[in-house]
């Protein structure tokens, strides 16, 4: 009898070691954007503040936004922003930014510029393409073969905040302002935003793997439908 | 002997449970990546036309990434302005998802991926079509569905792929 019960008790020992170690490894392998925050889109400021420098993702998107001031018009952009390779922290971020007014206007139509500093935040529930977050990215106007509208004095920098809110592009948001501040994770002298919810594309915002320089998380095969 | 066996059989479930819950891209090979990053706009030259409708010009916005594998994801919209057969403003809309890329050795690249087609005449956007984009410094051709557009030339904006 003493010894049935000794055996029991270690056979309920082994059991529960290896169960712990399965759900050690679980919990350590899961990706890290399981344990961060939902984007609130109805509350932008608050959303803001949760945007990190050290997140590892990627932001991508293309299409328009409605510009109301001074003109009113409608500009196009395309914008890419990805951690470098061998990433450990601090914003660094790798990519560009295109932005073109569509209007009958001489200068400042055109932005060209490359990514230096980007900061995120990924969405803890994302779509089931497995998008969705906010982030902010910022481009040099002083890289050679930079295009940044001219200005007294010079635009040195622009800070570009997006929204993935949804698959189909609905309720994303771009947003551009110009600085007269240098390029950095926050950068001064910003002007007010133009652009807004979008009027056509959408905004992706995904986590990747870190070191990887960004590309890594498939994007499933299927473009819902938008509808207005 | 006991423990020998234990010892082995966790060993096993760690060695599993890595493999099993660890990302794909864990094990996807990568190598240098490429961005696409375009945004401008186009004036078709006279008698380009699609479906029937006479189309006058675009814009286009494209952000994608593409990685040595030929896996790729991004965006791309293009919205072409035309006239409809009964003289009607028409503006049509493609948006996509990128899911591969290829960048040709003339500099221009191949965008694949799946998206929606809004004729812009009222009725509902068609959604899950393939889309084959080629974009270079000097306009995009986009084909989704069964639809394929005449290549946007490029007379506004900037087109990158770096």
């Amino acid at each position: 009898m003493r010894y049935a019960l000794s055996a029991h008790g270690t056979r309920t020992r082994i059991v529960g070691a290896i169960a712990a170690i399965v759900v050690l490894c679980f919990a350590m392998t899961r990706p890290a954007d399981i344990a961060q925050g939902r984007v609130d889109p109805t509350t932008q400021d608050q959303g803001q503040a949760a945007l990190s420098g050290d997140t590892v993702g990627v932001a991508t998107g293309g299409g328009t936004v409605t510009v109301t001031v001074p003109i009113s018009l409608v500009a196009s952009f395309g914008i890419n922003g990805k951690r470098p390779v061998g990433f450990t922290g601090g914003g660094a971020a790798a990519g560009r930014i295109n932005y073109d007014r569509h209007a009958n206007i001489t200068t400042g139509r055109h932005v060209n510029v490359p990514v230096l500093f980007m900061t995120l935040e990924l969405s803890a529930t994302p779509s089931p393409n497995g998008t969705g977050g906010q982030g902010q990215l910022i481009g040099d106007c002083t890289a050679p073969a930079s295009e940044c509208p001219s200005n007294t004095p010079a635009f040195q920098s622009v800070l570009v905040y997006v929204q993935d809110n949804s698959d189909t592009g609905a309720n994303d948001v771009f947003q551009i302002s110009f600085c007269t501040g240098p390029a950095v994770v926050s950068p001064l002298g910003c002007g007010v935003a133009e652009g807004g919810a979008l009027r056509t594309g959408q905004i992706q915002i995904r986590a990747s793997v870190p070191g990887s320089g960004g590309m890594s998380v498939p994007t499933a095969a299927r473009a819902p439908l938008r509808l207005p | 002997m006991k423990r020998g066996l234990i010892a082995t059989a966790c060993g096993l479930l760690i060695v599993l449970t890595l493999a099993v819950t660890l990302p794909r891209g864990e094990a996807a090979a990568v190598g240098s990546a490429n961005l696409i990053t375009a945004a401008g706009a186009g004036v078709f030259p006279a008698g380009a036309n699609v479906l029937g409708i006479e189309l006058a010009g675009g814009t286009f916005g494209v952000g994608a990434q593409s990685s040595t594998t030929g896996q790729a994801l991004g965006t791309l919209e293009v919205q072409y302005n035309g006239t409809s057969l009964i003289g009607l403003s028409q503006w049509l809309t493609v948006n996509g998802w990128i899911t591969s890329a290829t960048v040709n050795p003339d500099g221009s690249v191949t965008l694949n991926g799946t998206g929606t087609l809004d004729m812009g005449d009222g009725t509902p956007p068609a959604g899950g079509l393939a889309l084959v984009a080629t974009l270079n410094s000097t306009g995009i051709a986009v084909s989704i569905g069964s639809t394929t557009f005449p290549t946007l030339p490029k007379s506004d904006g900037w087109s990158f792929v770096e």
